[in-house]
């Protein structure tokens, strides 16, 4: 086969949507980072440009790179000649001119080629590699701010003198050794279709309901009807039907909606909490005794060490990841049209109109925005205590009132029947998760002094604005068609 | 739903009504105008080929979704805006029915057993014995042929005076599929429910039907009782030459390669076969109601 249709081999396998969308955000951000460094003027700038760059390069391997495995497997299934050796040069191809241009870009700009190069191919690699990594480590992408914060003032940028750039370097090779080996391992396996925990997460998100052959799993949820097929019946958790019945109809409505909503026995609350507070335990023991503390000392150390910032990261993502529970739930409900829609809908004495609708939203929301209120008040508390300026305790607000919008906004789209893309949750996550990590520009973990100055506090509280005002606009919608609709129980 | 508020006049007699329904997805018509009643006690079995708005009819009789335009009761009321005295007589099982997969088989009929006054605690406990469903097994680890008995079970035990049952017998073994039969012509004879089920499977619509009616291409094209269907609808054969003579009413016309006509005809309201049935070299033919499906469906 001939290079240009060898290439377009693999473009053409991703999904049109979200090669698309992608390609469109890292042209944006490129072009913007590009302008800034070119008009800013400071050697600072463009370093921060590149990481930024480097940032939308990880979304960039997680969404069109590492999906290539699917093509891969694909083609060995079914025994297709040759495509193997078709998917991985262009793998090699695309993760070159997606880590060239914007190293081109920002060279233009007047920064260093080898040590810009060096963070996109890090980004990708690393992307790249999260998507071939079994769903669980995907969990902990999101610390990747915090990590990065976190060992800010370890970590050298990357020129040839300092020795930054062979720490980059050593952290390409390491991705790169990940995606060889997990890339081979998924290959091989006897069945990659089989659902397990230890599959790939773009095996796992590749849509159960649309084929086998689709790859438009991407932004969507997995059901989790069927995630419970893999999971032994004794780790999930035991639905308590105390008190559900016509007497308590928000409750009943948690049971039929189920997932996170689902009341729990205490056995099983108490199992999940084991599950993750002894874990938890045993590193902080860990910690503990190679500092000579004891535990509770470590505990105080952290807790009284831990800046505005930290706060702020902590309620913004928790928050945001708990709306994202709840939207997706609903939204998995509301697509089906032969699960609970139909039995809800018919079931006698769970009441009409206006006491309906509060019911669902009671049964849906007021778990969630409990703790998001909490939080909230966490965060106050802790900005009252350590003298926070207003900016700071705006924009953390403003996130947290963006985390507890997103259930609400996903809560009446479904009940009012409005329309939403099923990648919409995905897209409003990338959104919210990634401006909670810019929160952090202005408010640093470990140091009380902004990274960058006023006028990109003015940008973020800006960019926090007109993602609260698109989701109050979203969440008009859905009230509307929640006034018009006969019952909520009609599919989205 | 414009037309919620006209009740016509079959309405009030009748467990569920449709009348005018219009229903289509991304563009293309599902629905073209179905009217549809039941009569009380009657066992209605709906046949047509995958695709032809089977389900999609029954979900907007029952109110499960809106239709384009057009209206459907339930014992009176509409579908849409049912009251919990009309739901509480009603059972529905979807085809392939996933709800609820987080609870046990015992957890998910203890829940919704409490919604109903009449509801038969005694018909469980025997019913999953017979059925060999273990009652402390999760939904979502059962096969959907074990998941369809359950959901089965947790509509006869409501003891609904409408039941309507949408390909219940699409994911049963031979033996479970004669056991809802029998629990169907059961529940019809004894209790005199109302039944509407939907099936490709004809054989199950005459051991258990008492009506049939044919969904093609979002038209009911006809509705009656089975063993009216023998006797009221034939196959008119016409030779080539004669064709022009062929009825201008049909339910189906189908032209042959040696150039004859093959269509299916009905009685007039004297009980007589179109005119051109009389003609020389024409010919009557008897059919069967899985011949008379395959020839209004091909």
């Amino acid at each position: 086969m001939k290079a240009p249709p060898m290439m377009m081999v693999l473009w053409r396998s991703t999904s049109l949507t979200m090669r698309w969308t992608m390609l469109t955000i890292a042209v944006l951000i490129w072009s913007a980072s590009a302008i800034c460094a070119m008009y800013l003027h400071a050697r600072e700038v463009v370093w921060i440009a590149a990481i930024v760059d480097g940032y939308a390069g990880l979304f960039a391997g997680l969404t069109l790179l590492a999906p290539s495995l699917l093509l891969a497997v694909d083609a060995r299934q079914l025994r297709i000649p040759r495509m193997h050796n078709v998917v991985l040069p262009g793998m090699i191809f695309y993760a070159l001119t997606l880590a060239a241009i914007p190293s081109i870009l920002l060279t233009l700009a007047g920064g260093e080629f080898a040590g810009i190069f060096a963070i996109q191919m890090l980004g990708l690699t690393a992307g790249t590699a999260l998507g071939l990594l079994p769903r669980s480590v995907a969990a902990v992408s999101g610390f990747v701010p915090v990590l990065v914060s976190s060992f800010r003032p370890y970590l050298a940028l990357p020129h040839w003198a300092s020795g930054g750039l062979f720490c980059v370097l050593a952290g390409v090779a390491l991705f790169c050794s990940v995606i060889a080996v997990r890339w081979r391992r998924q290959l091989r396996s006897v069945d990659p279709y089989r659902l397990s925990a230890s599959r790939a997460l773009v095996m796992q998100n590749r849509s159960q309901t649309m084929g086998w052959h689709r790859w438009g799993g991407w932004g969507q949820s997995r059901d989790s009807a069927l995630a419970m097929q893999t999971v032994p019946a004794w780790m999930l958790p035991k639905a308590d039907l105390n008190g559900t019945g016509p007497r308590d109809p928000a409750r009943s409505l948690r049971v039929a909606l189920g997932g996170w909503l689902l009341p729990i026995t205490w056995h099983s609350m108490l199992l999940r909490w084991v599950s993750v507070l002894v874990p938890m335990a045993i590193i902080a023991s860990l910690c503990a005794r190679s500092a000579g503390v004891s535990i509770l000392s470590l505990l105080g150390l952290i807790v009284h060490g831990m800046t505005f910032g930290v706060w702020v990261w902590l309620a913004g993502y928790g928050g945001a990841a708990l709306s994202l529970v709840v939207a997706v739930t609903l939204q998995q409900r509301w697509r089906k049209a032969n699960a609970e829609l139909p039995l809800l809908a018919l079931l006698p004495a769970l009441g009409h109109g206006w006491p309906l609708v509060r019911n669902l939203l009671r049964a849906s929301l007021l778990r969630v925005l409990t703790i998001q209120a909490v939080l909230l008040a966490l965060v106050l508390a802790v900005a009252l205590i350590q003298h926070v300026d207003a900016w700071s305790v705006g924009i953390a607000l403003l996130g947290q009132v963006a985390a507890a919008g997103i259930a609400l906004v996903f809560a009446l789209s479904n009940f009012g029947g409005v329309s939403v893309p099923k990648w919409s949750a995905g897209l409003i996550a990338a959104l919210c998760f990634g401006l909670v990590g810019f929160d952090n520009v202005c408010m640093p973990f470990f140091s009380p002094s902004p990274v960058l100055g006023g006028s990109s506090t003015v940008l973020l509280a800006s960019a926090w604005m007109l993602v609260i005002l698109a989701l109050g606009w979203m969440a008009w919608r859905g009230w509307c068609g929640v006034q018009r609709r006969p019952h909520p129980f009609l599919p989205a | 739903m414009n037309a919620v508020l006209e009740y016509p006049d079959n309405v009030s007699a009748s467990p569920l009504t449709a009348s005018g329904l219009v229903h289509c997805y991304e563009g293309s018509n599902v629905l073209t105008g179905v009217d549809l009643t039941l009569t009380p006690g009657s066992v209605l079995g709906l046949v047509g080929r995958n695709g032809t708005g089977k389900s999609t009819l029954i979900r907007a009789m029952l109110g499960l979704l809106e239709p384009l335009a057009g209206s459907a009761f339930v014992f009176g009321e509409p579908a849409l805006k049912l009251s919990d005295e009309a739901k509480s007589r009603i059972a529905y099982v979807p085809q392939q029915p996933e709800a609820l997969a987080w609870l046990t088989v015992q957890q998910m009929l203890d829940f919704v057993g409490r919604f109903y006054p009449r509801w038969d605690a005694p018909f469980i406990r025997t019913t999953l014995e017979r059925w060999k469903i273990q009652p402390n097994r999760l939904l979502a680890k059962l096969s959907p042929g074990e998941r369809q008995r359950v959901d089965l079970i947790r509509a006869f035990a409501s003891q609904p005076e409408l039941l309507v049952l949408d390909e219940p017998a699409a994911s049963l073994d031979p033996v479970a599929r004669r056991e809802l039969l029998r629990e169907l012509a059961l529940r019809a004879g004894e209790s005199g429910t109302t039944v509407l089920f939907s099936t490709h499977i004809v054989s199950d619509l005459e051991r258990v039907a008492s009506e049939v009616a044919f969904l093609h291409e979002g038209k009911l094209l006809l509705h009656c009782g089975v063993d009216e269907t023998k006797e009221r609808y034939a196959r008119l054969w016409l030779p080539a030459k004669m064709t022009s003579a062929a009825p201008s009413q049909s339910l189906s016309r189908r032209r042959n390669q040696d150039g004859s006509l093959s269509l299916i005809v009905e009685r007039d309201r004297y009980g007589q076969w179109p005119q051109a049935s009389t003609m020389p070299g024409a010919r009557i033919d008897a059919l069967g109601l899985e011949d008379l499906f395959v020839e209004i469906a091909e």
